[in-house]
């Protein structure tokens, strides 16, 4: 989860509660003291209307300008006591046609001796809008903050933010080799720029070392070229001049096929170095079924020689994106293979689907060659660092590109699969 | 016919002026940029073999060289640079042909007269030894005048064997000729039907066998 998703939550999660919570009790906390200011005004109301009947005032407008309730007396039978009750009443209203709310103070005096029953009734609507409109208006407040802080996490924190994920741009994109002297962080947050400065010396120090490597491979290759050049035309010139016996000539042979060894291992070295320095950046879509063709086109001689029969099953969906003189190689390779360790009659299948080539050859061995050959073909050791130079260009072409390689044998029949990932 | 092998690497050197010894052309070599810049100015030459990483990159200057004096020689590039990008480079400069180290002596001997042919007859394109003639231009071989039926393969090899003629082949040279770009393709038993029957065909022309097995190394084609 991202970092400003996580806070903002919690945030949300803590003051949106607060925020409910807050606005239904400054609601009824309003209600509260507002009603508690109407009864007593209707209290001190009741006192002003008793002293008022109880000094025997003529004035009623005199009294009127002092109370703002109205009010009713009933004279009660008896000699039985009220308590007081506070309570909400409806009433119509004439002048607006509508039903009221209104306070009512139901009470008790003694008037000249007598018991009466005491009304007063003060309208609520007034206060009834006004405590509406104050926590309404409250609401809107707290809902401007929390608009206001969430603002501030989205937007204004994601500004203070970018430059940190530009440096993540830059530091996920990074491989060894690549310069990058000219970025620059726009960022006066301490913690981004020691971090850039702690990304930079470790993408310098990666770098030397990377370019240290491509070069002793480099040089090491090409150091071996030329003494196996003179050595092998060595060879090549006395196999020239001396007519060898039998036994002379196994022993110049076995010299012979050593320079090969020799040769490919260079070649094997050569090449694996050059992918890891990334000399085969380009890349393309290919169309695995045009490659198929063409080789089995080239090879027709030695595969009619072999009488093999070829079933192909190629959709055109397989187009990996890598780069085509690797395609080849790969291809190339993983076909020779089915041709040469193939019966005379045998058969090649060669599938395609969206993401899988598949080469099925048939192949007549003894368990022990079959082991020694699986073995040429896919290395000795699971570790990669430990089967060094012996790979098979296959192995290394697809560790590179991240393909999937595998190869059984079922039976008689070998199956080599490469899965390709078709979004390179 | 003249050639100019220039290899900075004294051993490579000798070893290649001493295969080519016996061939119908003269081989001059020089080890170093000096002696190179002499014999060009000095010299035309129909064939230029050098060896790009001479020093460092000088190889480079001495095609330039070449191209300024309208020297109108073939131009060979011999290079341990073997990618394509270097090839396509070497082609651009103005070279004729790459090969990239190690090579097979018979197989720079072959990109050699190739080049010379195509100086000679500008029109020629006939390899001839003795009852053999191929056609090089339309890709066919004729035994006296019966015409063959060769398929690629029987062709390229019967054509290698004539060029290289008196000198053994070893297998892998002869593999290394057929199938150029092949990652480790070590079967030779494919060299053995192919030669089988172009053989079978030579002799169904009337053709003398020339190929002869060198036992466990290779061939060789003997001018009797």
């Amino acid at each position: 989860m991202k970092l400003l998703t996580k806070t903002f939550r919690y945030y949300l999660i803590i003051s949106i509660p607060i925020f409910i919570l807050t606005s239904i009790g400054f609601y009824f906390l309003l209600r509260y003291v507002m009603i508690q200011q109407v009864d007593e005004s209707l209290k001190e109301d009741k006192a002003e209307i008793l002293s008022f009947i109880e000094n025997d005032k003529d004035d009623v407008n005199e009294l009127y300008k002092n109370i703002t309730c109205s009010y009713y007396l009933k004279k009660l039978e008896g000699n039985f006591v009220l308590n007081d009750r506070y309570g909400f009443v409806y009433e119509y209203d004439y002048a607006d046609q509508e039903q009221e709310r209104y306070r009512e103070y139901h009470t008790f005096a003694i008037i000249n001796g007598e018991n009466y029953e005491m009304v007063l009734q003060e309208s609520f609507v007034e206060t009834d809008s006004m405590i509406y409109s104050i926590t309404g208006f409250s609401i809107f407040l707290f809902g401007l903050l929390t608009l206001g802080i969430s603002f501030v996490y989205l937007v204004v924190s994601r500004n203070i933010w970018n430059p940190f994920y530009e440096l993540l741009k830059l530091i996920k994109m990074f491989q060894p080799g690549m310069n990058i002297e000219n970025y620059n962080l726009k960022s006066d947050i301490q913690e981004f720029t020691s971090l850039y400065i702690a990304f930079n010396m470790m993408a310098i120090r990666t770098n030397e070392d990377f370019d240290r490597q491509k070069k002793f491979i480099d040089n090491i290759s090409h150091e071996l070229q030329t003494p196996l050049a003179v050595a092998s035309t060595q060879l090549e010139l006395l196999i020239q001049k001396v007519m060898f016996d039998e036994k002379s000539a196994g022993i110049i042979s076995e010299l012979d096929s050593t320079f090969e060894k020799i040769k490919n291992i260079n070649k094997s070295l050569l090449l694996l170095s050059q992918i890891k320095n990334r000399q085969f950046t380009d890349s393309e879509v290919i169309d695995i079924k045009r490659i198929v063709n063409r080789y089995i086109e080239s090879h027709k001689e030695e595969i009619d020689i072999k009488e093999i029969s070829i079933l192909l099953k190629l959709h055109s969906t397989l187009k990996p994106k890598m780069n085509f003189a690797l395609a080849e190689i790969l291809i190339g390779n993983l076909l020779k293979n089915a041709i040469i360790h193939n019966n005379v009659g045998g058969e090649i299948v060669i599938e395609t689907n969206d993401s899988v080539l598949t080469v099925k050859n048939s192949g007549d061995y003894l368990s022990k060659d079959k082991e020694q050959m699986v073995k040429n073909y896919i290395g000795t050791s699971k570790n990669s660092e430990q089967r060094g130079i012996g790979l098979s260009l296959v192995r290394q072409i697809c560790d590179y590109y991240k393909i999937d390689f595998t190869y059984r044998i079922i039976g008689k029949i070998h199956v080599c699969k490469v899965k390709f990932h078709n979004d390179h | 016919m003249k050639v100019l092998v220039i290899e900075d690497e004294l051993d490579l050197l000798n070893n290649i002026l001493d295969y080519l010894s016996g061939e119908n052309f003269v081989c001059e070599g020089v080890s170093d940029y000096q002696l190179a810049e002499e014999k060009i100015y000095l010299k035309e030459y129909d064939c230029y073999v050098i060896d790009i990483m001479l020093g460092e990159d000088n190889g480079l200057k001495l095609i330039e060289l070449i191209k300024e004096e309208q020297r109108d020689g073939g131009i060979i590039i011999i290079s341990a640079k073997t990618s394509l990008k270097d090839k396509l480079a070497g082609l651009e400069i103005g070279s004729d042909d790459y090969l990239a180290k190690p090579f097979h002596l018979s197989e720079l001997n072959a990109r050699i007269k190739a080049i010379l042919r195509r100086r000679v007859n500008k029109g020629s394109n006939i390899l001839e030894f003795n009852e053999i003639k191929i056609d090089l231009a339309a890709e066919e071989v004729f035994v006296d005048q019966t015409k063959l039926d060769l398929t690629v393969k029987e062709y390229q090899l019967l054509y290698y064997f004539i060029i290289n003629k008196n000198k053994v082949l070893r297998k892998q040279s002869i593999v290394d000729h057929l199938w150029p770009d092949e990652y480790s393709f070590n079967s030779y038993d494919f060299i053995y039907t192919h030669l089988t029957n172009l053989r079978k065909k030579l002799s169904n022309a009337n053709c003398k066998d020339y190929i002869k097995t060198i036992y466990g190394i290779g061939y060789k084609l003997v001018d009797e």
